[in-house]
């Protein structure tokens, strides 16, 4: 919403107020303003100019000397580079002290002495960009700007500005939000400006600008046309006016200049008179041609039959819907109500009379109607927001006078239909309410003037407030809450004081796996980051994910997205990027992550879409490195993190190299995670048939689940002290050769079935410190090396029992596995 | 046949001939190597299908076509035999390669060896930043399940006081999905307020003697139009607090005091009335620009202050959609958008550095404490 100072002064008082004041003002009463542009050009004190002769510079060979006619007795000369400039040419001339653009950087500067390659220069010769006058005049062509055909009658010295008939306005550029109609009115914001400065507002001096108003006749008893509203809530207002004897010409020039300001390109009379109400008031208008419409009939509004068609405005032919809102004309759709009009019956350049529309449509209906169509118009823009249920007959009185005023149209007949009258809402607010939900009192007085400055009708005062709603903020005043908005908004955000509420109870969650996992998981990334690992964040957004349990987008933009069902391959992405920019790096990623699988029906409360929050690791290295090894080291640290001792999880083998997480893995070098029953996740290195990061590199990777893991931890018993033994500790080493095909998993649980109960008791650790392949050894076969460390609590051990219990264990063991001693 | 022409071929062997040679010791190549010498034996270009293929100038012009496709078919049929050998053969010594690779996988891990500490993902640590910060003042982080991102339209809009067919719905830019009717993309986390109150009404909290005050961090989806490049997740950290005296005043002090925490620094803050249906009074929370305390300068347009945050007062249609009477109680909620506030911490000047992770972007924030 662009608004022009010109035309808000014409409105609200101004006087003594800067556009920067007001753009803050309406900043901090919620309308934001973007930005603040001038229009007519970006220049002061340029004229015109004749360029008389033309001469070689002395000491330059790309510039030249211009003896420059001002209009006054003696002529100037300037230094120009510009290859264009030649004798009796018509220039913009920019003397000393003028303001002008950079051509560089596009910002402002004055003029001051110059002195060029050691010659005097009295002023510069400028292009359009130099003018800020490209979008008008543009495209720019190279050099200055010729004003030879530009100007009808040139005369040297006259200001340019005059000599262009151009007007210099000051543009605000607001945002309005979605809840304020009344924004996208230049009223509306006038009431803004007039509230917050205490100024008066001037909404009906038409006068001067549309010649005397005609007023509306009283409206006809359905002739010549009988309106029909069957749905109050697709249209609760609709005012046809009849106008007769329009000339189709130009606007007036100062309508031309506020629509231009506003962004809106003056087409002519009639259009432009439709537009700069619907601008001022925030009413669309539509204008029909009344030979083209039909001398007489009915009018409805009504939802689009499915299967009907209608070509509008932009000569496209629309396919409408139930959800598409018309205006029916004798049983045929004429215009897509407060999107756009049709081909059939717009107003042309031999238009002389008009049936002129302005109703208030439901702003659901076109919303819908908006979105189904694929269009969104000025218009449209308005209904969605609401528009003032009490403005439709107002802004077709001001556009009726206008057309009298400058297409020479008489209003002849006026047909209308309504539901009911406007109840304007009361509210009664209790100043206490204020207080308590702002933190500060507000003074009767001031609350009751702000309200009305805002156009509230004041019921009852003091204490309990009492106001009607005006019809424009019908739409979004409507509970006490919204009255308090409004004083606060208007006081002001800034008078407010910052306070902090008392402390509350900190809030913990009963289950511990809830309470814990925030934690958990913080705990995780530091022991992440001590070993070198960086942490990722990986767009789960956008991986072509074909599974039956995928969630796919169905309304991007775009390509249609699905969600990951895994975080590794994302991850993998993330290594190949790295990887093509440092191809030796040692990569250390990580993410934590969810990962989407469908999973029930949805409901009004459910997505019916799992979340998983997961983790991923991936480890790249140097060649010949134990890529997986590496990888579970990472891995079995973050266990020993969690407490949860490494012999508790368990890895099977995959039998097969079909696809996990996504990937497809080594079969020899890929383990399933197992914690109790519970398959976690899975950990190894890609199929060498697969080369996912396309670098010869060695690669393994992990993904798991933490739900699983987290509820376990959840689920432990609280920490509870041991005692720490006083006694000194033994160890004891055993060495065997078995099968290599028994997993080292399967060898330590059977030492821990082997251990006699006496020495299970007393056993601190088993660490495996040596694996052994080769000569010695059958083919097929290798060697383990366990050091087992004892102690006791009620005493020191003796050799002679501890040997008892070694050899107990060594027979017990035997029995278990196949394996000999060494 | 006309003796003579085609002597040389004759001599040597028919195509036919040829190609049933080569395809028997093709069969019996047992490995690649092997397989590569019979390549060049027959298929090379002295091989001996060039060489029929050079007798073939020596025959009378009209015995060429029919001789020529001989040759053509006898090279076809080599050539499959070929690659299909191929094949078996590299089948066998992937299989072999696998097999001679196979680890015991339940072997015990090598132990982490450490040159340089990694980090966590800038915004990571800025969430977790901010959760600490706003953790003294007295919120709790909420569970992952209190915070979906795929959502129904009732915790994304309509308890949130998104009005039916309202403009204030294109806000932001929603993604829908085909796991069912209305499920979305949540366009903003403050679906955790809806999820973490309906919580508490259930297990019958008392509001009034235990106010409550917790964050919601996580992922967020806008639907804007994409290439490649562009982002359409981001990140944000809902804040809420409800108890029978929350005031407007409180939440500008406390987010005052957030940011004077979390730029390490008394700044300004600017609350400009704005609008979000869940909220009533709204506000958007703007800092003095911390590139040029409030002067100018490119990353503030000008204007000397950032955007930095949506917040507001909880709108009483929220407390109704969870059956909390708003007469009893107040709250405050905002909503922090991540990115933002850690471009602006650290100057970084891509949104995309935070997706590609580079390890020289992410290696940058190894020092940082938080």
């Amino acid at each position: 919403m662009n608004i022009s100072w010109d035309w808000l002064g014409s409105l609200v008082d101004l006087k003594g107020l800067t556009p920067a004041e007001v753009a803050d003002a309406l900043t901090n009463m919620g309308l934001e303003i973007d930005a603040i542009h001038t229009t007519g050009g970006q220049f002061e004190g340029v004229i015109v100019g004749h360029a008389l002769a033309i001469e070689p510079h002395p000491n330059a060979d790309k510039l030249r000397l211009v003896t420059v006619d001002i209009g006054k007795a003696d002529p100037v000369k300037v230094v120009c580079g510009a290859p264009n400039v030649d004798k009796d040419m018509w220039i913009a001339f920019a003397p000393e002290g003028a303001t002008v653009l950079n051509r560089k950087d596009g910002s402002q500067f004055k003029l001051g002495k110059a002195t060029i390659r050691g010659v005097d220069s009295a002023g510069m010769v400028c292009s359009l960009d130099e003018l800020g006058l490209t979008e008008r005049y543009g495209p720019a062509e190279d050099g200055i700007w010729k004003l030879d055909g530009v100007l009808k009658q040139p005369t040297a010295g006259q200001p340019l500005r005059d000599a262009l008939g151009l007007s210099s306005d000051t543009v605000l550029e607001g945002a309005p939000t979605a809840n304020r109609g009344d924004w996208m009115s230049v009223r509306g914001v006038a009431r803004e400006v007039a509230a917050k400065f205490t100024r008066s507002l001037s909404f009906e001096g038409l006068e001067g600008l549309a010649g005397p108003a005609t007023g509306l006749p009283v409206a006809g008893n359905g002739e010549p046309y009988s309106i029909s509203l069957p749905d109050e809530t697709l249209c609760r207002y609709y005012g046809a006016a009849v106008l007769e004897g329009i000339t189709i010409g130009p606007s007036p020039a100062w309508m031309q200049q506020r629509l231009a300001a506003a962004g809106m390109r003056p087409i002519n009379n009639v259009v432009d008179i439709t537009n700069y109400v619907m601008l001022e008031t925030g009413q669309p208008l539509h204008a029909f041609d009344r030979d083209l419409l039909g001398e007489s009939g009915s009018l409805s509004v009504r939802r689009a039959k499915a299967g009907e068609t209608m070509t509008t405005l932009d000569d496209l032919e629309r396919n409408l819907t139930p959800e598409v809102v018309v205006i029916d004309f004798n049983g045929a759709p004429v215009a897509l109500a407060g999107l756009m009009g049709g081909r059939e019956s717009e107003v042309r350049d031999t238009t002389t009379r008009l049936v002129l529309e302005a109703a208030t449509f439901g702003s659901a209906g076109i919303r819908r109607g908006s979105r189904q169509v694929g269009l969104r118009t000025e218009a449209s823009a308005r209904f969605e927001r609401g528009v003032d249920p009490a403005g439709a007959r107002k802004a077709l009185a001001m556009a009726v006078a206008l057309l009298a005023g400058h297409a020479g149209a008489k209003c002849t007949a006026l047909n209308e239909a309504e539901h009911g009258a406007i109840q304007l809402p009361e509210i009664t607010l209790d100043l206490a309410h204020y207080q308590n939900l702002v933190g500060q009192a507000i003074d009767a007085t001031e609350a009751e003037a702000i309200l009305q400055r805002l156009g509230f009708e004041l019921l009852s005062s003091g204490q309990q407030l009492k106001v009607s709603v005006p019809s424009f903020r019908m739409a979004d005043v409507t509970r006490p809450v919204d009255v308090i908005e409004e004083l606060v908004r208007v006081h002001g955000y800034d008078a407010v004081p910052y306070t902090l509420p008392a402390m509350p109870k900190a809030y913990r969650f009963d289950d511990p796996v809830l309470a814990h996992e925030e934690q958990w998981r913080h705990a995780l990334a530091s022991s992440l980051a001590d070993i070198g690992y960086y942490g990722c964040n990986v767009e789960s957004l956008g991986f072509l994910e074909t599974a039956p349990d995928a969630v796919r987008t169905s309304n991007a933009r775009a390509n249609q997205l699905a969600l990951r069902q895994h975080l590794l391959p994302g991850l993998a992405e993330v290594a190949r990027h790295n990887l093509a920019h440092q191809p030796d790096v040692a990569l250390r990623l990580y993410e934590f992550g969810r990962v989407y699988h469908r999973a029930g029906k949805a409901s009004a409360k459910y997505s019916g879409v799992k979340e998983t929050p997961s983790l991923a690791l991936l480890w790249t290295g140097e060649n010949k490195q134990q890529a997986y090894s590496h990888l579970k080291g990472a891995w079995e640290l973050l266990l020993s993190r969690m407490g949860i001792s490494p012999d508790a999880v368990r890895y099977e083998p995959v039998t097969s190299d079909d696809p996990l997480a996504g990937l497809r893995w080594h079969p020899g070098r890929t383990a399933q995670v197992k914690l109790g029953k519970v398959i976690l996740g899975v950990i190894g290195e890609p199929h060498p048939a697969e080369n996912y990061l396309d670098a010869g590199v060695p690669v393994a990777m992990l993904e798991i689940q933490l739900k699983p893991l987290f509820e376990a931890l959840g689920k432990r018993p609280p920490l509870k002290f041991q005692p720490v033994s006083a006694f000194p500790g033994v160890s004891r080493d055993i060495a065997f050769a078995l099968d290599e095909s028994i997993a080292y998993q399967d060898v330590l649980t059977a030492i821990h079935k082997a251990l006699p109960p006496e020495m299970a008791k007393a056993v601190q650790a088993i660490h495996l410190f040596d694996e052994y392949r080769g000569p010695g050894l059958a083919e097929g076969s290798r060697s383990l090396a366990f050091r087992l460390a004892l102690q006791a609590h009620d005493g020191t051990l003796r050799d002679t029992d501890v040997d008892a219990w070694m050899a107990d264990f060594k027979n017990q063991l035997k029995r278990g596995l196949d394996l000999q001693y060494r | 046949m006309q003796a003579g022409s085609n002597q040389a071929i004759t001599e040597a062997t028919t195509p036919e001939q040829l190609a049933d040679t080569a395809s028997q010791a093709i069969a019996r190549a047992d490995d690649l190597a092997t397989l590569e010498a019979l390549r060049v034996e027959y298929l090379g270009k002295k091989g001996a299908i060039s060489t029929l293929n050079r007798g073939l100038k020596d025959l009378a012009p009209e015995e060429r076509p029919a001789f020529g496709q001989r040759v053509q078919q006898a090279l076809g049929q080599v050539q499959e035999a070929m690659d299909a050998r191929q094949a078996t053969l590299n089948a066998a010594q992937l299989d072999e390669r696998l097999q001679t690779e196979t680890i015991d996988v339940s072997m015990p891990g090598t132990p982490p060896t450490v040159e340089k500490a990694g980090t966590r993902h800038p915004l990571t640590i800025v969430m977790d930043d901010i959760a600490r910060l706003f953790e003294g003042m007295g919120f709790s982080v909420l569970p992952d399940s209190f915070c979906a991102e795929v959502e129904t339209e009732r915790y994304n809009f309509e308890a949130l006081n998104f009005p039916a067919d309202h403009p204030a719905r294109d806000m932001q830019d929603t993604f829908y999905v085909d796991a069912g009717d209305g499920v979305l993309l949540r366009s903003q986390t403050s679906n955790a307020q809806i999820r973490f109150l309906e919580y508490l009404v259930a297990k019958k909290h008392d509001f009034i003697a235990s106010p409550v005050q917790v964050l919601a961090p996580g992922r967020v989806y806008r639907n804007e139009a994409i290439n490649s490049r562009k982002s359409v997740t981001f990140h944000q950290v809902e804040g809420l607090a409800v108890g029978p005296n929350i005031k407007f005043s409180d939440l500008k002090g406390v987010l005052h005091e957030f940011v004077r925490l979390f730029f390490e620094g008394e700044r300004a803050t600017r609350f400009r009335p704005s609008y979000f249906p869940f909220t009533e009074p709204s506000a958007e929370v703007d800092v003095e620009c911390i590139f040029c305390a409030g002067n100018g300068c490119r990353t503030c347009s000008q204007v000397g202050w950032l955007e930095v945050l949506g917040c507001g007062m909880v709108d009483p249609n929220v407390f109704k959609a969870v059956d909390i009477d708003p007469g009893q109680v107040t709250g405050f909620a905002f909503g922090l958008g991540v990115e933002r506030l850690t471009m602006l911490r650290y100057g970084v000047d891509d949104i995309r550095h935070f997706s590609t992770n580079d390890v020289r972007f992410l290696s940058q924030f190894t020092g940082v404490l938080s």
